[in-house]
């Protein structure tokens, strides 16, 4: 009976560290202490105040996103702690069929940007910023294509559209 | 036959004790009914048929039985009009108030204009970050619209060439 109620708990671990995704990811992390968290659901959206005045066709965007969640952690680059949430976010990234839109590196400080569409134009937008001492992550949930993604965060849509 | 008359008016004004019943019961019930009673005889006779009446039971049974149902679907209505009622609730409510939140190390902020601001500013962060790091590809872009023109020049080459190919061909 021991043993068969150690295999099933073994079982249980691992399909739990395999299904870890990026809602699992913020879950755990949302009420840790060391983390900041915010999220801002559809409606409650002041799209003037994110993006500062630069975003076109407020109203449009509204209508597209669904959510913004962001994690944020301030820490040692060399910690364990944004060592491990490094981890995980790679294997996240890996395993849940994102794709990288923006890769940047600029004297210590790292913008990735990815994206993954879940059918129907169901989109997942995927912003980790990381320079000294901290490390953020912004997700996005929405309808949209690539190209809107894409123009969500250009300076008034010219750097990234000449990329995409 | 006077002491009769007496408890007969008596019973009909509903004065009567269960002695005295009994008596008049008893009365009726025996042979020795004065002819000027015998109208009521029948009245009494009923009242025992009534109690050796055993229909009375299976009448029970049947409210029994009406009334049960009535009152579970009474009952699964009432308890489901509830159950959708909370469900509606919190489908309606919940979201709207929960939905757009903070929580700064270990403390939940429920303040909207909070969670945009903050939001609001790392988009800012973000967008800066970008810009600065795309510096170079916005440089990339004005030396590629530069070299646009280019494109003409060579394209005229390339007519002057046909031309020059036609003309020699006609000589």
């Amino acid at each position: 009976m021991k043993k068969i109620m150690t295999l099933v708990a073994v079982f249980l671990m691992v399909a739990t560290t395999q299904a870890q995704t990026l809602q699992s990811l913020f879950d755990k992390y949302h009420n840790d202490e060391r983390f900041e968290f915010v999220s801002v659901g559809k409606g409650m959206m002041n799209m003037a105040n994110l993006f500062g005045g630069h975003a076109k066709n407020n109203n449009e965007m509204m209508s597209k996103m669904k959510s913004i969640k962001i994690l944020t952690l301030n820490a040692e680059g060399a910690s364990p702690l944004m060592k491990s949430v490094i981890n995980e976010l790679d294997k996240i990234v890996e395993k849940g069929n994102f794709e990288t839109a923006v890769e940047t590196r600029d004297k210590g400080e790292r913008v990735n940007i990815y994206y993954r569409f879940t059918g129907n134009n169901d989109a997942d937008m995927l912003i980790v910023t990381k320079e000294k001492g901290e490390l953020s992550l912004i997700w996005i949930t929405g309808k949209m294509t690539k190209e809107e993604m894409m123009h969500t965060f250009s300076m008034n849509g010219e750097i990234l559209k000449s990329l995409g | 036959m006077e002491m009769m008359n007496e408890l007969l008016e008596k019973y009909f004004r509903g004065e009567t004790s269960l002695h005295e019943e009994k008596e008049l019961k008893k009365y009726f019930s025996g042979g020795n009914v004065a002819s000027g009673h015998e109208i009521y005889r029948a009245l009494f006779e009923e009242f025992d048929l009534e109690l050796k009446d055993k229909a009375q039971v299976p009448f029970k049974k049947v409210l029994q039985k009406q009334q049960k149902p009535k009152r579970i679907w009474f009952q699964t209505f009432a308890y489901t009009g509830i159950a959708a009622t909370l469900f509606l609730l919190l489908w309606i409510q919940l979201p709207n108030a929960t939905e757009s939140f903070a929580v700064i190390h270990g403390n939940r902020i429920d303040n909207t204009e909070f969670a945009n601001r903050y939001a609001g500013k790392r988009f800012t962060k973000v967008t800066e970050m970008l810009a600065k790091s795309m510096k170079p590809m916005a440089s990339f872009n004005k030396v590629r619209k530069g070299i646009d023109p280019l494109q003409n020049v060579s394209d005229v080459r390339n007519k002057m060439d046909e031309l020059k190919d036609k003309l020699q061909f006609n000589k």
